[in-house]
């Protein structure tokens, strides 16, 4: 479990979903209230780049069919549809630069 | 010219196809800038943007075809929303009367007053023959398989064979009214004896149309088309002005839809929003093969306005200017009204509203229409679909009689129907994409089972699911 420097944490402003790429993985980063979170930039429903998106509240919306996800789990909250939950990894500010530790497995919500 | 022909019949056409498959637009024109190059004060409704701008939403293609949510839509929108059973001018005389009908429910609407009407559930309290089958009028409502008679307030008045009935009073057996309200000419009803008044669900439309209001317009053309595919597909075709590039694409040289601007508001219950499609403004997709001044020939053609000079429409600005001016001498001849106050945006540009959960008044002169949808009978796959077109009334006052609809059944072309010449034309573009739409929803592989709306011209789809979602409580 290795946290990388990713970007420096002023290119993480408030309410912007930034992606980037860890070891040839999208990531999404986006800072709402202060928290930071790091969750996969694919859709788990098909595929979508989810950084296209929109998020607000914690959750973050896939702009192709607008299935809705929560940033800190990755659960996937259209209970209907019931999508498999996206990946999430841990996240932190170190002297001004965002370090993400990539979650070895899949299941977000057993990562935090 | 290139391209340019005098067709069979004597009509001006230009062949320039459609969009180049390939092509992107880069930086398009906006309706703001087009309205604003007319160097006039706006329209008020143009000062008042839209505050509401939905997200992403899941909208899966179940909703149009399974019929549980037939079911669901009856419980909490036809039994609970406010919806347009007919226009005030339907019904001309006290007495008149029709049967509104949606889904499995009939309502009988008849006017009881100069300016009121009433409704009442359209069933026999005896044994529930509908009382007004299709349309009638009389100074009472009577059931034609007894004969048991009502007043226009519904009261129960006679029953033949009294005696046979001693447990029959006028208490128990009148007919069971339902809320009616009119705005702009329409005759709302509202079966939910606790719905909030209608002004709450007209939100901004009561302030954009005070100065133009639909009362003093009356139905100059009604037509009731079947479609093959679930009323939202239906009235969904119409909440976008993205579809002209494929499916409206011969009226590119004279509709700007890629500049057309959405607005949604929070206003009342939200269920207002409008789209405005610039006219007589030529399409970015082929304004390099069509010049202003062609576009304008088309544009008056369409309109059965007098073809332009030489030396007009030379730039987009003036082929907007001699457009509008033509338009306020047309309509002032057919009105006797005054029109040389009104924005060249006002007079052709095309701003459609819509309420939720199925009218689309359209504001302006650009294209007067109005359309309504809805459920056909109980099947997901059926919609009928209103469309009139609402004139101003002359200004002498006096209303021309509402001509009977005119029918265009399933599978039949509009434009076959003489008396409907280029609307229908517009309506079969429209309607072509219907069935294959409907078909098309069950054709799909479950993971793209779900609209993909773009994020701005049709966000009014998004819109429209939001509120669909709440009201059915459907958490997806
Ligand atoms: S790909 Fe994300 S919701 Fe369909
Ligand atoms: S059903 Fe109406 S009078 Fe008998
Ligand atoms: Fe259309």
């Amino acid at each position: 479990m290795v946290y990388v420097p990713v970007i420096p944490g002023d290119d993480a402003p408030e309410g912007k979903l930034v992606p980037i790429e860890i070891d040839g993985r999208a990531i999404v980063i986006y800072r709402e209230d202060g928290n930071l979170f790091a969750i996969d930039d694919r859709c788990s429903h098909a595929g979508a780049r989810l950084s296209g998106g929109k998020a607000r509240n914690g959750t973050i919306m896939c702009p192709l069919h607008g299935a809705r996800f929560n940033l800190a789990t990755g659960h996937c909250l259209s209970k209907v549809q019931g999508f498999a939950p996206v990946a999430v990894h841990a996240i932190r500010e170190r002297d001004g630069m965002i370090e993400v530790c990539l979650n070895g497995g899949n299941m977000g919500a057993e990562s935090n | 010219m290139d391209g340019v022909a005098n067709t069979a019949d004597g009509s001006y056409w230009i062949n320039y196809g459609k969009a180049e498959p390939g092509s992107k637009l880069i930086d398009p024109p906006t309706l703001d800038k087009i309205v604003a190059a007319d160097g006039e004060t706006r329209d008020v409704p143009f000062l008042t943007p839209g505050d509401l701008h939905p997200e992403p939403r899941l909208i899966p293609y179940d909703r149009y075809f399974d019929p549980k949510y037939v079911a669901l839509e009856v419980e909490h929108i036809w039994d609970k929303e406010w919806q347009i059973a007919c226009r005030e001018e339907d019904l001309p005389n006290i007495g008149d009367r029709l049967s509104y009908d949606i889904v499995n429910k009939s309502y009988l609407v008849v006017r009881t007053g100069e300016n009121q009407f009433r409704a009442f559930h359209n069933s026999c309290p005896h044994r529930a023959r509908k009382l007004c089958d299709h349309k009638g009028s009389g100074t009472g409502i009577q059931c034609g398989f007894h004969g048991w008679m009502f007043g226009l307030d519904g009261k129960l008045e006679w029953v033949p064979f009294e005696q046979e009935f001693p447990h029959v009073t006028a208490k128990d057996s009148s007919l069971k009214e339902i809320k009616v309200e009119s705005w702009g000419g329409n005759v709302f009803i509202n079966p939910d004896p606790n719905a909030a008044p209608l002004k709450e669900a007209l939100g901004p439309l009561l302030s954009h149309f005070e100065k133009w209001p639909q009362e003093e317009r009356y139905t100059a053309m009604r037509v009731l088309v079947k479609v093959r595919c679930n009323w939202k597909a239906a009235q969904e075709a119409f909440m976008e002005g993205y579809h002209v590039v494929e499916t409206h694409a011969d009226g590119m040289p004279m509709f700007g839809s890629v500049a057309t601007r959405i607005d949604i508001w929070s206003e009342g219950k939200g269920y207002v929003s409008r789209l405005c499609t610039p006219g007589m403004t030529t399409d970015p997709y082929v304004s390099h093969k069509v010049s202003p001044h062609q576009g304008l020939i088309l544009y008056c053609n369409a309109q059965e306005l007098p073809l332009p000079p030489d030396d007009r429409g030379q730039t987009p600005e003036d082929a907007r200017k001699y457009a509008a001016q033509a338009k306020r001498d047309q309509l002032q001849k057919l009105t006797g009204r005054d029109y040389s106050n009104e924005t060249v945006s006002y007079m052709i540009d095309m701003a459609k509203y819509f309420m939720f959960p199925n009218h689309h008044p359209w504001w302006g002169e650009g294209l007067p229409w109005w359309y309504n949808f809805k459920p056909l009978g109980d099947d997901p796959n059926h919609s009928e679909m209103e469309i009139r077109i609402l004139l101003p009334i002359p200004a002498d006052g006096k209303r021309p009689p509402v001509p009977e609809p005119i029918r265009v059944d399933f599978d039949e072309k509009a434009a076959d129907n003489p008396a409907l010449g280029a609307t229908g034309h517009i309506i079969d573009q429209d309607l072509a994409n219907m069935n294959a739409v409907q078909l098309g929803f069950k054709a799909a592989p479950p993971e793209q089972a779900f609209l993909t709306t773009s994020v701005y011209q049709e966000a009014k789809i998004r819109r429209f699911h939001e509120i669909y979602d709440a009201k059915l409580g459907l958490n997806l």
